[in-house]
């Protein structure tokens, strides 16, 4: 597969955030690369980082208690990090942005069509001053009003919004949640976008409403060529939207490689434990993995996994971080097992040989560190200041039955 | 209310020497639209309209569906935290639908709940301990010493360390909270488990080894359970049967291996079509892909003739005028679709 040149690189992240106990070095040295007319999925469980690095590219991350201290992110070759101007142009200009619960991304008093016209209006402009608000109302021409008004309803059409016209008139109250999250997608293509960034945008939905997102999602990336970063915590998702996956593990990158390559025959312990977690149409195994997400005031020494890593080797892994290596085939796994150039069969070999789980203590999440009593406020799978971390990832757990 | 649990084709049962544990049969549960100055009532909501199946004893059996279908309503009539508004539910050869809260009382320990959040349905200022042996309190059973011993027992049984009796629940990880839910439904030895989303609201190395879990006590305890979830994938790992449900209705009905093997159900087949797999392999164990088209409907107002029907991928005239009834399309396989009646040729 020959690479064209990135349209977006994330190089060297790191972030941290300051929370009750302490500064919590939550992203690791992170580095994304998405190539032009790609689609890329950052996956991994509550906790991993894989928001924060979102919020990070889009010019969202909470600052405080955020902190990037350290990164260049690239947008076709120009720095945004350094440069909190460009960063907003870029981002109105050329990128869209779809999140998970469009209840809270889309405003409450105002109706579809009122929306999608704002967009359209402003688009590309930031801070846009009272005076130029003022104007467009007052200088609205019905002219531009129909124009706007058909651009939107040709977007909701080929979402397959029913009634496109209507809905234009219409609340995000009075639309079902797939129909809000289409309206979302919408108005992410309306300021015509080449790059778009999904944070969980079908974690909130039924499976076959999901599908169905995912079709007209993939529709709207071919027709217009678009390159995407995909956020999931759902590695089926991934596997039918994302041409490349980043496997995330406590704020570091775990493993880099296709989609066939991360989800047929993971290489690193932790996306290995996680493929084999999911339940599947063929079987799962149902030893998961021990532990719990580390302490990210005190991040485990050496690699952030071995504490919870089957194969860890003592005198190595709690001691030297892996570096991630690059194999043959140009997948990277960040583990002490592998060294650079190998080839997949024999790294392959290697992660069937020395990866077991088992079911030994079947107590998941005794706390690995030292007895965690409070502590576990920072940890992914629970409560406190998590929320700023991204805890916040709700999981398909839906059921709004009554 | 009828309790007519004797029709031909609902009748669950192979082995009419073991009773099943639970019979639910033509269960309904209305809700009252209410609008108006006066609160006259002007519709209904059918979230559960005519559901009828088995537990058999030591058997998982999985109720599907999506947002809406009634099965969270479902499981709660069935544990009566609801009173039905019609139909049956024999439990143990009882029929418990009609009971006054003071004969439930004995029923109630044996039937139990888990939820699918741990953290909203643990109290978060009761320590562990009192947590788990709150329903000897309320049943008044055992002494001091007694009780303490059986959650200590509990604790263990759900692997657990001691330490944990002295903890609060925002202490634990959502893993260990749900492991606490669990143990304090084994308080007072139950019989059946409905089991309402029990792992969602996890990540999926933390699920797999609560399913283990639920797994091992049910072999041990000879529990039956009634699992409610949206995941299909999973109740092909752990569930003998299953029901799908929409808008209320049960749609197919069938041993687990039959329902993945042979769908008869056009919204099955659309259910299976859109998991999204993780695996290659999995393709195998996939229908050929359907496309989704239409909109979910309004459960006050549903659509006429089949609910599916506007969704449907294989609807003809006649589905959105006639209501299909549930037919026998195999060995314990029951399904809801007017194609069946076309076709029975092929059967
Ligand atoms: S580096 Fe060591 S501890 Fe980390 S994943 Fe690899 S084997 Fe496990």
């Amino acid at each position: 597969m020959s690479r064209t040149d990135p349209i977006l690189e994330l190089r060297d992240l790191e972030v941290h955030f300051d929370t009750f106990d302490g500064r919590a070095r939550v992203i690791n040295d992170v580095d994304i690369t998405v190539d032009e007319g790609e689609t890329v999925a950052i996956v991994g469980e509550s906790g991993c980082g894989k928001s924060v690095t979102a919020e990070t590219i889009m010019g969202m991350l909470p600052q405080p208690p955020g902190e990037i201290v350290d990164g260049e992110l690239y947008y076709k070759g120009e720095e945004l990090l350094g440069d909190q101007t460009a960063h907003e142009r870029v981002k109105s200009e050329s990128m869209g942005m779809i999140f998970q619960d469009p209840m809270t991304s889309l405003s409450p008093v105002f109706t579809v069509g009122e929306m999608m016209r704002d967009v359209l209006t402003y688009q590309g402009k930031t801070n846009v001053g009272w005076l130029e608000i003022v104007r467009n109302v007052l200088g609205r021409r019905d002219a531009d009003e129909a124009e706007m008004r058909d651009r939107s309803v040709e977007l909701l059409d080929q979402l397959q919004i029913p009634d496109p016209e209507g809905v234009l008139d219409r609340y995000p109250i009075e639309l079902s949640g797939g129909m809000r999250q289409r309206v979302l997608i919408a108005m992410a293509m309306l300021g015509e976008p080449e790059f778009l960034i999904a944070d969980e945008p079908t974690t909130a939905l039924d499976v076959t409403v999901q599908d169905q997102i995912l079709d007209l999602l993939t529709e709207q990336i071919e027709r217009e060529n678009l390159s995407m970063l995909y956020i999931t915590h759902n590695l089926g998702v991934a596997r039918r939207i994302a041409d490349r996956i980043y496997v995330m593990y406590a704020g570091e990158i775990a493993e880099v490689g296709t989609r066939d390559e991360i989800l047929d025959e993971p290489l690193h312990p932790y996306s290995r434990g996680l493929v084999d977690s999911v339940p599947k149409l063929t079987e799962f195994d149902r030893d998961g993995i021990e532990g719990l997400l580390p302490d990210y005031t005190d991040p485990p020494s050496g690699c952030r996994f071995h504490p919870r890593c089957p194969a860890a080797m003592s005198g190595t892994c709690d001691v030297e971080r892996p570096p991630r290596y690059e194999l043959s085939s140009g997948q990277e796994v960040a583990c002490h097992l592998y060294e650079d150039g190998l080839s997949r069969a024999e790294a392959a070999e290697i992660a069937a040989e020395e990866i077991e789980f088992d079911s030994g203590a079947a107590f998941e999440d005794r706390p690995t560190s030292e007895p965690a009593q409070d502590r576990s406020s920072v940890k992914g799978e629970s409560a406190g200041t998590t929320a700023s971390i991204d805890a916040q990832t709700p999981r398909s757990a839906e059921d709004t039955d009554e | 209310m009828s309790s007519d649990h004797t029709r031909a084709d609902e009748t669950d049962s192979i082995d009419d020497t073991d009773e099943p544990l639970l019979q639910v049969r033509d269960l309904e549960k209305y809700y009252p639209i209410t609008g108006g100055l006066l609160k006259k009532q002007i519709g209904e909501v059918k979230a559960v309209d005519g559901v009828s199946f088995d537990v058999r004893r030591g058997e998982t059996f999985a109720i599907v569906g999506e947002s809406g279908c009634g099965k969270t309503t479902l499981g709660k009539t069935i544990a009566r935290l609801h009173a039905p508004t019609g139909g049956s539910i024999r439990f143990d050869g009882r029929d418990i639908s009609a009971l006054s809260e003071r004969d439930l009382k004995p029923v109630r320990r044996e039937i139990q709940v888990v939820y699918q959040d741990p953290t909203s349905s643990l109290n978060p200022r009761k320590r562990i301990k009192d947590i788990v042996a709150e329903p000897l309190v309320v049943h008044d059973i055992g002494t001091k010493a007694e009780r303490r011993e059986r959650v200590a027992e509990l604790l263990e049984r759900v692997d657990l360390p001691e330490d944990f009796l002295y903890r609060y629940p925002n202490e634990l990880s959502g893993g260990q909270k749900q492991r606490v839910a669990i143990a304090r439904a084994l308080t007072l030895n139950p019989s059946l488990l409905v089991l309402d989303e029990p792992t969602s609201a996890l990540d999926v190395s933390v699920q797999a080894k609560v399913i283990a879990l639920l797994e091992e006590l049910q072999a041990e305890l000879d529990l039956s359970y009634l699992m409610i979830t949206h995941d299909l994938s999973l109740t092909k790992n752990i569930a003998d049967r299953i029901g799908v449900m929409y808008l209320g209705k049960l749609m197919e009905k069938a041993p687990a291996e039959t329902l993945f093997d042979a769908p008869q159900n056009p919204y099955t087949e659309q259910l299976l079509s859109a998991i999204p797999i993780v695996e290659e392999s999995e393709a195998a164990f996939k229908p050929e892909r359907i496309s989704i088209r239409g909109e979910t409907p309004d459960p006050s107002d549903p659509p006429s003739g089949c609910p599916f029907h506007p969704r449907c991928h294989r609807a003809v005239d006649d589905c959105s005028r006639v209501e299909p009834e549930l037919v026998d399309v195999g060995t314990d396989h029951v399904s809801r679709c007017l194609l069946h009646d076309e076709d029975e040729s092929e059967m």
